[in-house]
C-alpha cells in the first residue's frame, strides 16, 4: 500500500516537472541567448549555459539603438495608465456605494457592459480621435484611450462594496466629508486591493502591444514592446543576439516585480483577470 | 408650496444625485467618449468608403455585402475557427490536468511553487514571448529543429509552411496561456466543498468518478469562462502571434477577424470594409458573452 502511493506520487510529480519544464524553458533560453555570443548562437547544438558568455549584445543595443529612449516611453505610458485607470476606478467605485439614488444601478451597467466591446471597434475611431487631437506619436496616445477599463473598475468596486457601513456612517457622525471618507476609509481599508489592481495594471500598461503599435510610428517614440521590432529585418536577416538582449530588459523587470509579490498578482488575477 | 420636510428631503436626494454625478463623472467622460462612441461611429463608417483622407462616400450596405465575397475576410472568419478547435486542448483539457494533479499535492509550499512557476509566462509580454518563439522556430538554428535533429528527424520551415504555421501560433498561445487557465481552474476547484467529495468516497467512487460526476459539473462556471475567453482569444488576441509570426501567411492561411481588421484599415485603407469587419465581430462577440452570462448567471450586481 505504502509503495503504491509513493509511486503515484513520483508519477504526479513526473508529469508536472515535464510540464513545467516546457513552461519554463523559453524564458531560460531567451536568458541563455542574450549571453550568448554570434558563434554560440547560430549553431545547431543545444545548450543552455554558454561556453563563453558576454555581454556584448547588451553593449551593442545600448550603442546601436533607441532603447534608452524606448524604456523612457514605456515606463511613462505604463505609468500614466496605471495612475489614471486606477484613480478613475476608485472614484467611480467610491461614488457608486457612498451615494445611494436610483440611477447607481444605470451607471454601474453602464461602465460594466464596455467590457464586452472588442479592442478592434474601438481602434479606427480612436485612432481617428487621436490624430484629430494631435496627439499621434505622443504618450497620451498611448495613455488617454486606455484610461478607461471596466475590468479594473469591476475589481475595485467589488473590493469597497466590502467595507462595512459602520465605516461611513462614523464619518458622517463626525460631520466628515465624502472626501474624509475616501482619504480615511477606502484608501486606507482597500490599500492591499487597490495596489494588486495597480501592480496588475502596470504589467498590462508594460505588455501593451497592438495599440501603440498603431499609433506611434516614429522610431523615437515607440515603447519597448514596439521597438523590438526593429531587430527583425527580413533582407539583412533578423539579429537575434541583440534582439535576446533587449527582451531580456524589457522582461527582468516584470519577473522581479512578480518573484517579490506573486501571491498578490496571481490572487488579484483570479478575480479579475488578466487583459492580455 | 413645500414643506420644511420635502424640502429637507428633496435637499439630501439632490445632494446624493450631486455627490455621485461628482465622484464617476471622469469615469463617465472616459467611458462614454473611447468606449461607446467608437462603437457608434464605427458603425457609422461601416456604411462609408474612406481612406482616412479623402472624402466620405456613403454606400449603404455595400461593406456588409461585397465582405462576405473577400477571400480575405472568409478565410479570416473560418480560421478563427479552427483556432477555437485548435486551442481547446492547450486552454481548457491540460489546465484541467494540470489543476487536478496541483490540487492532489498537499504540502501548501510546494504547491505554491509549482503554482508561481506554472503562472510566470502569462505576466510576460506576449510580442516579446512571440519573438523568442520565433527564434525557436527558426529553420536553421532554431531550438525546435535543433531537438528534431538529436531525434534524427527532419525539420520544418514552421512559421513559412501551410500545414505547421498556424500550429505554431496555436503552440504559442496554448504555451502563454496554459498556466493562467490552469490556476483558474485551481481556484475554482478550491470552491467544491469538500462534503461532496467524502460523500462520494464513501459511496465507493474511485479517483475518476469523483472528477466526473462531482468535479467536472461543478467546475462549469470557470470552464465556461475559459471557453468564452478562448473564442474571444482566436476572434481577436490573436493578432498578437498572427502579425509577429506569421503576418497571417502563407497566403491568408493563419488571419484571424482582428488581424482582418488591421488589413482593411491599416494596410489596405478601407476604413469602411475594417469597420463593417468589426461591427461583425462585435456582434459575434457579444452572442458568446450573452451565452456565457446565462451559463454563468450575470455580473453579480446586488444592491445591498
Amino acid at each position: 500500500m505504502k509503495i503504491k502511493i509513493n509511486i503515484g506520487r513520483i508519477l504526479l510529480h513526473l508529469t508536472l516537472i515535464i510540464f513545467l519544464v516546457v513552461n519554463i524553458f523559453p524564458i531560460l533560453w531567451m536568458l541563455s541567448s542574450a549571453i550568448k555570443n554570434p558563434n554560440e548562437l547560430f549553431t545547431n547544438e543545444i545548450r543552455l549555459i554558454p561556453k563563453s558568455p558576454t555581454m556584448e549584445n547588451f553593449f551593442t543595443v545600448f550603442r546601436d539603438y533607441n532603447i534608452a529612449n524606448w524604456l523612457v516611453n514605456s515606463v511613462a505610458t505604463t505609468l500614466g495608465i496605471s495612475v489614471l485607470q486606477v484613480l478613475v476606478a476608485v472614484l467611480a467605485a467610491f461614488g457608486l456605494t457612498y451615494y445611494k439614488t436610483r440611477i447607481n444601478e444605470v451607471i454601474f451597467y453602464f461602465f460594466i457592459l464596455t467590457m464586452v466591446i472588442p479592442f478592434q471597434v474601438t481602434m479606427i475611431p480612436n485612432y481617428i480621435l487621436m490624430s484629430q487631437m494631435k496627439l499621434i506619436n505622443t504618450w497620451g496616445a498611448v495613455i488617454i484611450p486606455n484610461i478607461a477599463s471596466a475590468t479594473t473598475f469591476f475589481f475595485i468596486r467589488q473590493h469597497i462594496r466590502g467595507i462595512p457601513k459602520v465605516f461611513y456612517e462614523a464619518a458622517s457622525i463626525e460631520g466628515a466629508n465624502s472626501l474624509w471618507a475616501l482619504r480615511n476609509v477606502v484608501f486606507s481599508l482597500c490599500k492591499g486591493a487597490i495596489s494588486a489592481m495597480f501592480i496588475l495594471c502596470v504589467i498590462d500598461g508594460w505588455n501593451l502591444y497592438f495599440w501603440p503599435l498603431l499609433v506611434l510610428s516614429k522610431p523615437e517614440t515607440r515603447t519597448i514592446t514596439v521597438g523590438l521590432h526593429e531587430f527583425l529585418d527580413h533582407e539583412a536577416g533578423n539579429r537575434w543576439g541583440p534582439f535576446m538582449a533587449t527582451a531580456t530588459l524589457a522582461t527582468l523587470p516584470v519577473i522581479i516585480l512578480y518573484v517579490l509579490i506573486q501571491r498578490n498578482i496571481i490572487d488579484a488575477f483570479i478575480s479579475s483577470g488578466i487583459k492580455g | 408650496m413645500m414643506n420644511v420636510q420635502q424640502r429637507k428631503r428633496l435637499y439630501k436626494h439632490g445632494k446624493q444625485y450631486l455627490g455621485l454625478l461628482v465622484y464617476t463623472l471622469p469615469g463617465i467622460l472616459f467611458f462614454l467618449v473611447f468606449k461607446y462612441w467608437p462603437i457608434i461611429y464605427s458603425f457609422i463608417l461601416s456604411f462609408k468608403r474612406w481612406n482616412f483622407v479623402g472624402k466620405m462616400r456613403s454606400v449603404g450596405w455595400d461593406n456588409y455585402a461585397s465582405m462576405f465575397g473577400k477571400e480575405s475576410f472568409t478565410s479570416a472568419l473560418m480560421n478563427t475557427l479552427y483556432y477555437i478547435i485548435g486551442l481547446f486542448p492547450f486552454f481548457v483539457v491540460i489546465p484541467l490536468l494540470l489543476a487536478v494533479l496541483l490540487s492532489n499535492i498537499k504540502h501548501e509550499k510546494v504547491q505554491n511553487l509549482y503554482r508561481t512557476m506554472f503562472f510566470t509566462p502569462t505576466i510576460l509580454a506576449f510580442s516579446i514571448i512571440c519573438l523568442v518563439w520565433m527564434w525557436i522556430f527558426n529553420p536553421s538554428f532554431g531550438l525546435l529543429n535543433n531537438l528534431l535533429m538529436l531525434f534524427g528527424k527532419e525539420g520544418y520551415a514552421w512559421l513559412s509552411e501551410q500545414q505547421t504555421a498556424m500550429l505554431s501560433i496555436i503552440m504559442v498561445s496554448g504555451w502563454k496561456f496554459m498556466g493562467s487557465n490552469m490556476i483558474l481552474f485551481i481556484a475554482g476547484l478550491v470552491t467544491i466543498s469538500d462534503e461532496y467529495i467524502e460523500a462520494s468516497k464513501i459511496d465507493g467512487a474511485n479517483g475518476w468518478e469523483t472528477f466526473w460526476h462531482i468535479k467536472w459539473p461543478l467546475l462549469s462556471p470557470t470552464t465556461i469562462y475559459i471557453t468564452t475567453t478562448s473564442v474571444i482569444f482566436a476572434a481577436e488576441r490573436a493578432f498578437t502571434p498572427i502579425n509577429i509570426l506569421t503576418n497571417g501567411g502563407p497566403g491568408n492561411s493563419t488571419t484571424n477577424l482582428s488581424h482582418a481588421i488591421y488589413l482593411f484599415g491599416f494596410q489596405y485603407f478601407n476604413i469602411g470594409l475594417a469597420s463593417a469587419t468589426a461591427i461583425f465581430t462585435s456582434v459575434l462577440f457579444l452572442i458568446v458573452t450573452g451565452i456565457m452570462m446565462k451559463g454563468m448567471g450575470g455580473f453579480g450586481y446586488y444592491e445591498n
